[in-house]
């Protein structure tokens, strides 16, 4: 079966991890070029969904396309590793705390395209000034950085291979206000300069309102509303509406 | 009348169900515990086989092994020595104590230097190392299970068998050998400072004793051993690291495991290799 719609596109998605199912059926398209955040609330499988489309987790049932190509099995995937490029920025970071910064954003160039070391170190360099870091951090540890500092070395090697799509985990999760505004914008800038296609899971609508095209929601193993980020105020879905308006009482069941 | 007998019959009743849900719940739990070890098994031959086939593929990380190898082989010199010297010391000790009742002092060298290079020398190092390298292993590959950085490999189109495992492995087979000859030569040693320095014995007749009595093949299984070991200290605390639980508990349990379960294996393929080797 082929699909030769652009872009990002599930079917029937399912994944368990023992008796419980995270995800239960997702149909999703994400159109290609633009910013589509997945909202939800907090262990509602946005985390396994990002993961299942980037091959992290294989998925139980269902369908993964890329670009009109069939990425369902690792072999599918495999055959179209040399055509796409992937990148993420991780909930934590998931900096490689044994190496210098500069050695984490150039690692999928030295490992996954064999540049050297030497021309690697001024690329990531030139990363690192991208996302708004001297090139005095590019020596330290991740373990010398802040939390923000953290996340932009993260987004510096998200973006070093030149991805064709990016994939963002809770972005601003654990930042300041401030720093989360900062953030975001470097996701919108990056994301609008180089044209890829980004995919972001999220429950700050801050950063859903500054970062998103599209925006989708997961509940329960499925998604219950998806349309423009315009339309997420005006909406009458009861989900996205308690969603947005942070309200106790809803379909959304709180009790804890 | 009727109503004394059912009171009677009752109990007895309760007692073979009682009976029949004790032999229910102990039939379960040991097919349980079957099925755990199965599917244990099974779980860490596909962790063996994916390394055995990610070790012929390009491309090889050798600045990693050469790392592993410092911090395997290089960095465990010192607890390994340290044991070695001690263990050559007490074993002359008490061979002396022993064999005086006897008259077979003399035995001494041929003792010490049979137990250190077959026996003492790699299954003692095999134990330090797990407890050093195996727990390190486990600790270090789990954090980063649980920090997403071997996640973070697969988006950066690096395979964490290829760069993770088999480096590791590869360098604790490489290690073990020579660090166990060392640890032999360190444990003779210990022997011959008690036996000339405490037990009076001759320091030239003492060596030359020891170099006349021990074989190649004794070294060789020695050396073969070591490096089953390494093998094992590593791709235990490879496999529990790799695989850990969620959280700072998940790790530790994985640290534990790596440790208990590489230190039994050593002790049961000492065994199985010792029966190969020496077995007539």
């Amino acid at each position: 079966m082929a699909n030769s719609d652009k872009g990002i596109i599930l079917r029937g998605v399912s994944k368990r991890f023992g008796d419980k199912a995270v995800l239960d059926g997702v149909d999703l398209d994400i159109p290609i070029g633009k910013s589509t955040v997945i909202v939800g609330c907090s262990g509602t499988g946005k985390s396994v969904l990002i993961k299942s489309i980037m091959g992290i987790f294989p998925i139980d049932s269902g369908q993964i396309w890329f670009d009109g190509a069939e990425i369902t099995s690792p072999k599918q995937r495999r055959s179209i590793k040399d055509r796409f490029k992937f990148g993420m920025l991780f909930q934590g970071a998931a900096l490689f705390d044994s190496q210098t910064v500069w050695e984490n954003v150039s690692f999928g160039l030295v490992n996954g395209q064999g540049m050297k070391r030497g021309e690697a170190r001024e690329a990531a360099v030139e990363y690192l000034r991208q996302v708004g870091l001297s090139a005095e951090t590019a020596d330290l540890l991740p373990a010398q950085l802040s939390g923000g500092m953290q996340k932009r070395v993260g987004l510096a090697r998200a973006i070093a291979t030149r991805p064709d799509y990016l994939f963002f985990d809770e972005p601003t999760t654990g930042l300041d206000p401030i720093m989360s505004d900062v953030i975001n914008d470097l996701i919108r800038s990056t994301v609008t300069s180089m044209g890829v296609t980004a995919v972001s899971i999220t429950h700050d609508m801050a950063s859903v309102r500054k970062i998103a095209d599209t925006v989708a929601m997961l509940h329960q193993g499925k998604i219950v509303w998806s349309g423009s980020v315009k339309q997420i105020d005006s909406s009458t879905n009861s989900y996205i509406s308690q969603f947005v308006n942070g309200r106790a009482q809803g379909p959304i069941n709180t009790d804890v | 009348m009727k109503k004394t007998e059912q009171h009677k019959h009752q109990p007895a009743t309760h007692q073979a169900r009682g009976g029949l849900s004790r032999i229910h719940a102990a039939v379960a739990g040991l097919g349980a515990m079957v099925l755990q070890f199965v599917s244990a098994t099974g779980q860490i031959s596909v962790f063996f086989a994916t390394t055995l086939g990610q070790m012929v593929q390009r491309p090889f990380y050798l600045r990693l092994m050469l790392r592993q190898l410092r911090e395997i082989g290089y960095n465990s010199l010192p607890v390994v020595g340290l044991t070695a010297l001690f263990t050559g010391m007490v074993l002359a000790l008490q061979s002396y104590t022993g064999f005086a009742r006897f008259n077979a002092e003399s035995a001494i060298a041929n003792v010490v230097v049979l137990s250190m290079v077959r026996e003492l020398g790699p299954v003692l190092a095999g134990l330090m190392v797990a407890g050093r390298v195996g727990a390190a292993m486990a600790a270090e590959l789990g954090t980063m299970r649980v920090t997403e950085q071997i996640d973070a490999l697969q988006t950066l189109s690096t395979n964490p068998y290829r760069y993770l495992i088999v480096p590791r492995i590869v360098a604790g087979v490489l290690a073990l050998p020579p660090l166990v000859l060392v640890a032999d030569v360190i444990g003779v040693m210990g022997g011959w400072i008690v036996a000339v320095y405490k037990l009076g014995f001759n320091s030239g007749a003492y060596l030359i004793t020891t170099v006349n009595i021990v074989t190649f093949e004794d070294v060789f299984s020695g050396l073969v051993k070591a490096a089953v070991f390494g093998f094992i200290i590593t791709g235990m605390g490879c496999y529990h690291g790799f695989n850990s639980g969620r959280g700072a508990q998940g790790v530790g349990a994985a640290t534990t495991r790596a440790v208990v379960s590489a230190s039994i294996l050593i002790l049961v393929f000492d065994y199985v290799l010792t029966e190969a080797f020496f077995a007539k």
